[in-house]
């Protein structure tokens, strides 16, 4: 069965970015990512040697069902770090809070 | 065309009339005669985008993270009905357990209704694949 992780949430500016890390353990697979509407996601796994997106762009889809908006994907994980960078391109109010979750599998 | 074969489910509806910005607390039982939640979703297109369910809570447990944004669980009238849930987490087993929602809307500016979904089954892996086809 999978479950839903926030793995980052703050403020961005304008053109700001953050970055993000969090450890694969207790978890076999990554089934998914997406983040708030208007952010641009960059996500990359084992240690940061595999990049699987880059600048990739969330838009908040309201046509589309809720079960299809994520980024949908198999990634087996092990004892590894999956790390990121959010990034928001002046299309989310500075005052807003901007999210990052993945769809994981649990061992 | 999605396979309705041995599906046993019901849609549970917890309506709450928003007045404020602040937070807003829904409160339910849910149908005892259903063993699990397997998905959700918002109604009400009035609410503003930056609306976040700040605790969604079954019998004390967490379904989704806190601070979320409601977006991800809202469709426009685009999306066919029964494809408005949203249902990437773990599927809640349930005994009549009741529902605790913490809803605000920081963006709101007129009183509407918000309608809160819940799609609970008996059969959570045949519903399940029939709300990803």
């Amino acid at each position: 069965m999978h479950c839903l992780n926030k793995i980052y949430q703050g403020k961005l500016k304008n053109q700001g970015s953050e970055s993000f890390r969090l450890s694969a353990k207790g978890y076999k697979k990554v089934l998914g990512a997406f983040c708030s509407g208007g952010a641009m996601l960059s996500l990359t796994f084992d240690n940061g040697k595999e990049v699987l997106l880059r600048n990739f762009e969330f838009q908040a889809a309201m046509d589309t069902p809720p079960n299809k908006r994520p980024f949908i994907f198999e990634k087996p994980v092990q004892m590894e770090i999956i790390s990121g960078v959010i990034c928001n391109e002046l299309r989310i109010p500075a005052s807003n809070n901007v999210s990052v979750y993945l769809i994981m599998e649990e061992e | 065309m999605a396979n309705t074969g041995n599906m046993d489910f019901i849609v549970q509806c917890i309506d709450k009339e928003i007045v404020s910005d602040q937070v807003h607390e829904l409160k339910d039982n849910l149908d005892p005669d259903y063993k699990f939640v397997v998905g959700i979703a918002l109604s009400d297109v009035n609410c503003s985008p930056a609306s976040i369910l700040e605790q969604l809570k079954v019998k004390g447990i967490e379904i989704l993270p806190e601070n979320f944004e409601a977006v991800h669980i809202m469709s426009s009238k685009a999306v066919q009905p029964n494809k408005r849930f949203y249902a990437w987490f773990k599927p809640i087993q349930v005994a009549g357990d009741e529902l605790v929602v913490k809803f605000r809307d920081p963006d709101w500016s007129k009183v509407y209704k918000l309608q809160f979904q819940l799609l609970l089954t008996n059969n959570p892996n045949g519903l399940t694949s029939a709300l990803f086809e």
